[in-house]
């Protein structure tokens, strides 16, 4: 959580590419420069909060092509997108693509430093969710059968006597469960319970 | 004796028979033939009569005939000291000549022929034609011959059928002898006409005389011109001379009896045909002449005249020739333009018709090659400007990237710069002014580039459904000249149903032209190897159509794959290297994907492939 971010440069122009770092190194971020996007496909995915400025235009698969792979590998990298010349139909497509920004170069710098910060706010934040969707996975295998059971109909809003009449056991049996699964699950209270069940996502809220 | 009279009979007649024999059938032996006329030589009737006999005895095949002819020219009464001369002239002619037959034509010849059998050999078989009538004659028994009748009564009612108005029949003849004895003839005839016509017979004068006579006659009258061989006056004629004068002068229509007269002047009537008389006293003649002995019982009386017009004298009187009796012939019928060149009249206008299909087809051809020729030389230029636009295009595209990309590191590295420098330490506020400055030059310079290249900038592609099948066919049938000059084979694989893409169909077939320009720079380099283009379309997933050009030419290294769609980038010598950087442009404004591929043999292939557009912008 604490990593440190890392700023990947990919362009296949080597002056540009030196400039930039230095631009990004000058604002305290850590840089890797990469002259093209197989380069980049080819080195081991880092486990830090990242951004991606890619150049469009490149030898090669294209910015665009790298942007289509990585989607492909779901590799969550937020990409900001730097051209030498940007038309409209490239940039619409990019953006759709997901990217954080798509920049002409030249670029001024401080437009760029918060395109970067912003990709890395962005990465910082899916890291945040997928280790806390981590978190709550972890917890929620630690239930029993019955206690998901409960669970499940308890995020619906149902009542203790509801939910045993619809599981055909007792109302004080439902409590005990229903009391386990709460601490297993660290929930202060019925609303938090309903939103980590609710990042669990269909799978786990429907039963295996 | 008598018994010695019968051995000489029996010894001689044999002999006898025997040259009589040899004399009727020796083929060898030319045959004598003495063809007598009485009168002049030059008259119509005796020319035509003359003329027909003759061919039809010459006919005989196998022997050959001599003819004598004599054209006496008789007065009409000659003297005794004329005929004592006419009698000797004829025995010293033909004493030494041995005749086998002899032609009278007309009575007095025939007088004349058998008032001389004793000069002419009195053995001679003799056939007549022209004669009217020869039961007068007490003809000896080996005398034939044609008789002549003349058809006045036919003659008459044929007028009454043209002319049922008539009341009135002038008959007309002139005062020679055989004039004389028609007339007297048609009279008897006439005897028998009908009750309600008036005749009057004009006879015994001059020429002049009956023709202030025929000047003269009221409406409803018809003259009929019996003979006129002689006038008043004392003047030898011919019928038809007579004819011409009086035919000048009449205010009616004259009918005639004689062949001769027929174009002369008369309207027509049922003729004696003389050259009928020729030809059948011609056939008896042969069958004389081949040794069968024929006699006054043989005469011929039937069927020698012929019912004859002249439409011109129809015409003239204002006669219908429907009226005319069965079987008349129609004489001097003057053709309208149209029966008379009918089959010149339909050639001309058959070729003039032909003619003005040719041109007709020619023009058409012409125009549709001159429009063809429009659309070809329209596309061209289309494709030029096109051309020309997408390059300057693709060149201000193309210096902006290749600026930018410096501009960029610039601007980033004064940036970075202004960014490192301490603005507390010495000249550090300076350093960065100086900083900044390049950074707003940068970014100046970098705003010019921007605004040439909206200036340039291609226009957007047009957005029309296009069937790229038919866009590449387009431009080979553009290309197939250039082609076949280089001596290269191409081979069309186009799928049939292909998706329709939508985009600008001026600009996609740019890139098919590029592409297929290229395969063909890339095969004339010539090394000698195959020259074969092939292009190909194929529905293929994600895209609705993939085309591919394919040359089989020098191709390029495996490392210049991937550089040859950048700008000035080119394998050719004299290339600028914009083609496929051009091409690239279009297709990916179009949201398709260009690359290109070696071929595991020789040359390259470009694929191309087209997306909808739609599904990437809306």
């Amino acid at each position: 959580m604490s990593a440190e971010p890392v700023v990947y440069v990919v362009d296949d122009d080597a002056s540009f590419r030196k400039a930039v770092s230095r631009l990004l190194r000058s604002a305290g971020l850590e840089v890797e420069a990469l002259g093209s996007a197989r380069e980049f496909l080819d080195r081991p995915a880092e486990d830090r909060p990242s951004c991606l400025v890619l150049d469009i235009r490149m030898p090669g698969p294209s910015g665009m092509d790298l942007q289509a792979a990585l989607r492909e590998a779901q590799r969550d990298i937020p990409i900001i997108f730097v051209t030498g010349h940007g038309d409209v139909s490239t940039g619409v497509r990019a953006m759709k693509g997901g990217a954080v920004d798509f920049l002409e170069k030249p670029f001024r710098g401080q437009d760029f430093l918060a395109c970067v910060e912003r990709g890395i706010a962005r990465s910082r934040q899916s890291r945040l969710e997928r280790a806390e969707r981590a978190e709550v996975e972890r917890r929620f295998a630690t239930l029993t059968a019955r206690e998901r059971d409960v669970l499940r109909l308890v995020v619906t809003g149902m009542l203790n006597k509801q939910i045993a009449r619809d599981l055909g056991i007792a109302e004080q049996t439902v409590k005990i469960h229903r009391g386990h699964a709460t601490q297993k699950m660290h929930a202060g209270s019925v609303p938090e319970l309903i939103q980590m069940v609710g990042r669990l996502g269909p799978r786990a809220s429907q039963g295996s | 004796m008598r018994s010695f009279g019968v051995v000489v009979a029996a010894l001689v007649w044999p002999l006898l028979a025997w040259t009589a024999h040899a004399t009727a059938a020796d083929p060898d032996q030319p045959r004598n033939v003495l063809v007598l006329y009485a009168d002049s030589r030059l008259l119509p009737a005796i020319v035509e009569g003359d003329t027909a006999f003759r061919s039809t005895v010459a006919s005989i095949p196998g022997v050959q005939v001599v003819f004598h002819t004599e054209f006496l020219d008789l007065p009409p009464t000659p003297s005794a000291a004329y005929k004592q001369r006419l009698r000797d002239l004829l025995r010293v002619k033909y004493q030494d000549v041995h005749l086998d037959l002899i032609m009278a034509f007309a009575p007095r010849a025939l007088r004349i022929a058998l008032d001389h059998r004793d000069e002419l050999g009195p053995t001679v078989p003799i056939v007549f034609a022209a004669v009217d009538s020869p039961e007068d004659l007490e003809l000896p028994g080996d005398v034939t011959g044609v008789q002549m009748t003349i058809s006045a009564m036919d003659t008459l009612e044929a007028a009454l059928r043209l002319q049922p108005e008539t009341r009135r029949v002038v008959v007309v003849a002139g005062s020679g002898g055989l004039d004389q004895r028609w007339v007297a003839a048609v009279r008897v005839v006439f005897a028998d006409a009908p009750t309600h016509l008036e005749f009057t017979y004009v006879t015994g004068l001059s020429l002049e005389a009956v023709a202030t006579r025929l000047a003269g006659l009221p409406d409803g009258t018809i003259v009929l011109l019996v003979a006129f061989l002689r006038d008043t006056d004392g003047r030898n004629l011919s019928t038809p001379e007579a004819l011409q004068r009086l035919a000048k002068s009449s205010r009616v229509p004259i009918y005639g009896l004689g062949g001769p007269l027929m174009g002369e002047g008369i309207v027509g009537g049922r003729l004696v045909n003389f050259e009928s008389q020729g030809t059948q006293a011609g056939r008896l003649a042969v069958r004389v002449l081949r040794g069968e002995k024929l006699g006054p019982a043989d005469i011929v009386t039937k069927g020698a005249n012929t019912y004859m017009f002249d439409w011109r004298q129809l015409r003239r009187w204002g006669l219908q020739e429907s009226r005319l009796p069965p079987g008349s012939v129609i004489r001097f019928r003057e053709l309208s333009a149209w029966e008379r060149y009918r089959w010149s009249i339909i050639g001309a206008l058959a070729l003039v018709l032909l003619e003005s299909v040719l041109i007709g087809a020619l023009m058409v051809q012409r125009s549709r090659r001159k429009r063809a020729e429009a659309e070809t030389s329209m596309q061209r230029n289309q494709l030029a400007h096109v051309q020309r636009v997408t390059a300057v295009g693709e060149l201000a595209a193309t210096l902006a990237h290749e600026i930018n990309q410096p501009l960029g590191a610039i601007v980033s590295n004064a940036e970075a710069a202004s960014r490192l420098v301490d603005p507390a330490g010495a000249k550090g506020a300076e350093l960065r002014e100086t900083l900044g400055d390049i950074i707003d030059d940068g970014q100046r310079a970098s705003e010019v580039i921007r605004r040439l290249r909206v200036m340039l900038r291609t226009g957007a592609p047009e957005h029309a459904p296009c069937d790229v099948n038919r866009l590449i066919a387009d431009v080979l049938h553009f290309l197939a000249a250039d082609l076949a000059r280089a001596e290269i084979s191409t081979e069309l694989r186009l799928q049939e149903g292909l998706p329709v893409v939508r985009g600008d169909r001026v600009q996609l077939q740019q890139v098919i032209l590029n592409l297929v320009l290229n395969a063909e720079d890339a095969m004339a380099d010539g090394d000698g190897g195959p020259r074969r283009l092939i292009v190909e379309t194929a529905a293929r997933a994600p895209g609705p159509v993939e085309i591919c050009v394919r040359d089989s030419g020098v191709g390029v290294k495996d490392g210049d794959v991937e550089r040859i769609f950048e700008p000035f980038v080119t394998t050719k010598v004299s290339g600028l290297g914009m083609g496929l950087s051009i091409s690239r442009s279009i297709v990916e404004a179009h949201g398709g994907t260009i690359r290109a591929e070696r071929n595991p043999d020789r040359g390259l292939s470009v694929h191309v492939r087209l997306t909808v557009r739609a599904a990437h912008e809306r």
